[in-house]
């Protein structure tokens, strides 16, 4: 074969068996090739380069792929260590003091790597700083006495207007008297979450960092709780006395129906989404608003917003996983800090790329903190490390 | 409490070989879920036991034929639902190769002559032969390691490589002979 340009060279089997293999006798073809060619030394050399990109692979994983099948499998080694915590509950003093160094490990390893720490600038500014915060309990407060939960609980008012709450994966219960007349009150803080069911068998998923005030037996005529923060509630049918969830800005009246109500202090947006059924939406100036199944009204004080939704993103918590859409990464480190008790120290005004960094899948809410920092920081292309109680998070890894 | 020992040191691996392990298993003809799934097991096997972590001398080869292995159990399960003969036949699974070029620098004319005559040499390969060339040329494998993978011996690994030269080289044997008979 007679070569002219590059283009002859990439035509020729013997030029591309060559490349592909880099057989020995080959190359002492091409070496006495160049020697006998020496113009057309170039040429070759320019396909060479060309061919160099060549890959013999064209089934490659998506970034989101990637991050989704590594969250599937920290998921299936969680839900297996869990399984094997209970089987061993008596060793979990043990285990506790274990992880506790573990963490220590972890935390100087990180400082070794960065001799530099804080005075390195470039470093600083790339890097979220959060906090693990002491842990809260949960409180029901009824007329006659104040309980404390350490754990996730789950509460079932029975007939007589009595609360049973029960620790949630175990099997311990405890009675609590609770006031016909006046509202209950039941404290969920940041980093729990709380199911309850009322006496009329509505059940509530409260979310954390939320406070529900409830009746242990609801008058005749209807039924109201007042809520801060946020919760997802299947109303159970009874046409003859209204639903009410009366918030600081609004009033939603229901009559049978499943929807979320997000309404806390701290955020700008309120917001109630509905899953089934037929809800009526109210200020205190404003007419009510009627939303139907698969609806999102967004309440800002002065701005009352309808729209269609994927009621999942918004309800998926309750559940124990958030989904997530390009949601940008400050966001959903706003959420974390509500489910797990943290606080990270971001400022969007100061950092607008945060916006670049966003996350799209399926986040599990497991019981390990870092199981779902090393998810987000995949999801995100950030780096994820912790030192004890403070978490850092490097933007640019 | 090894698992969150061991959680970065897993995490960099899965990184690292992630990308390599699912091309194999894409060139073994599984569909992207089943090898999504292998890759899945084997990396959950890992985390669960500690031990077989710290035993791995080479990595890259170890997870490469764990996932094979998977895929051939599950290709076999399959089989068996579907009534067909269930003898020791992964010698037949097809293996095909792709070439790519990722580079957009790369003049779209270029590109396709390049491809082009990738894909009619290595079609020419059986298809161990090609498992073979991509194994030494794109995952860069020693003979041991290819052995093995491909559960043969090392002699019969080098025996297998050089066939598949040679039968390359006999679809280039014109210009080939051309060449030698200008350089004698």
């Amino acid at each position: 074969m007679r070569h002219n340009n590059y283009k002859d060279f990439l035509q020729d089997p013997q030029f591309i068996l060559w490349r592909l293999t880099s057989d020995k006798t080959l190359n002492e073809v091409w070496k006495q090739y160049q020697v006998e060619n020496p113009l057309l030394i170039d040429e070759l050399n320019k396909a060479i380069e060309l061919f160099g990109k060549v890959k013999l692979q064209e089934d490659q994983l998506l970034q989101q792929e990637q991050a989704e099948l590594l969250a599937r499998i920290h998921a299936s080694v969680s839900t297996h260590n869990r399984k094997k915590q209970l089987l061993i509950s008596r060793w979990s003093r043990v285990a506790v003091a274990a992880s506790i160094l573990i963490l220590m490990s972890i935390g100087s390893y990180f400082f070794l790597n960065n001799p530099a720490g804080e005075e390195s600038t470039g470093l600083s500014a790339d890097l979220i700083i959060g906090e693990n915060l002491e842990e809260k309990e949960i409180y029901l407060i009824t007329d006659n006495q104040t309980s404390s939960f350490e754990k996730d609980v789950y509460i079932e008012i029975d007939e007589n207007g009595s609360a049973i709450v029960r620790e949630i994966n175990s099997d311990k219960s405890q009675k609590v008297t609770a006031s016909a007349s006046t509202m209950n009150k039941l404290v969920v803080p940041y980093g729990k979450q709380t199911q309850l069911v009322l006496a009329d068998g509505t059940k509530v998923w409260v979310n954390s960092g939320s406070v529900l005030e409830f009746p242990s037996v609801f008058s005749d005529k209807e039924r109201t709780v007042n809520l801060v923060g946020e919760m997802y509630i299947e109303v159970a049918k009874d046409d003859r006395k209204p639903f009410l969830v009366n918030t600081k800005q609004f009033q939603v009246k229901v009559y049978g129906t499943s929807f979320n109500v997000s309404a806390y202090n701290e955020d700008i947006n309120n917001s109630v989404v509905l899953v089934e059924g037929n809800v009526g939406v109210q200020g205190t100036a404003t007419d009510e608003t009627r939303l139907q199944p698969n609806e999102m009204l967004t309440i800002a004080e002065s701005k009352w917003e309808k729209s269609q939704v994927d009621v999942s993103l918004y309800t998926s918590w309750k559940d124990g996983y958030i989904l997530l859409n390009q949601t940008p990464i400050d966001e959903v480190l706003r959420q974390i800090e509500r489910f797990y008790n943290l606080t990270f120290d971001i400022d969007i005004q100061s950092r607008p790329d945060l916006k670049q960094h966003t996350c799209t899948g399926k986040l599990l809410l497991s019981e390990d903190l870092d199981n779902v920092m090393t998810t987000i920081s995949l999801l995100s292309s950030t780096r994820y490390m912790r030192d004890g109680k403070k978490i850092y998070i490097n933007i640019n890894p | 409490m090894s698992y969150s020992n061991n959680i970065h040191e897993i995490d960099t691996l899965y990184r690292e070989h992630v990308q390599a392990l699912f091309t194999y298993g894409m060139n073994m003809g599984f569909s992207r879920e089943t090898t999504k799934d292998a890759i899945h097991d084997i990396f959950y096997k890992i985390c669960s036991d500690k031990h077989v972590l710290s035993a791995i001398t080479n990595k890259r080869s170890y997870l490469l034929k764990a996932v094979k292995n998977r895929l051939l159990d599950i290709y076999k399960q399959t089989r068996e639902k579907t009534d067909l003969p269930t003898d020791d036949t992964y010698h037949e699974i097809p293996f095909t190769v792709h070439a790519t070029i990722e580079d957009k620098l790369i003049q779209a004319e270029d590109k396709e002559m390049i491809l082009i005559q990738v894909k009619q040499l290595l079609e020419k390969l059986t298809h161990r032969q090609r498992e073979i060339i991509y194994l030494r040329h794109s995952q860069e494998l020693s003979y041991e390691e290819i052995a093995l993978l491909m559960n043969i011996t090392v002699p019969a690994t080098r025996k297998l490589y050089h066939k598949a030269i040679t039968a390359l080289r006999k679809q280039t044997s014109t210009p080939l002979l051309l060449l030698f008979s200008v350089l004698m």
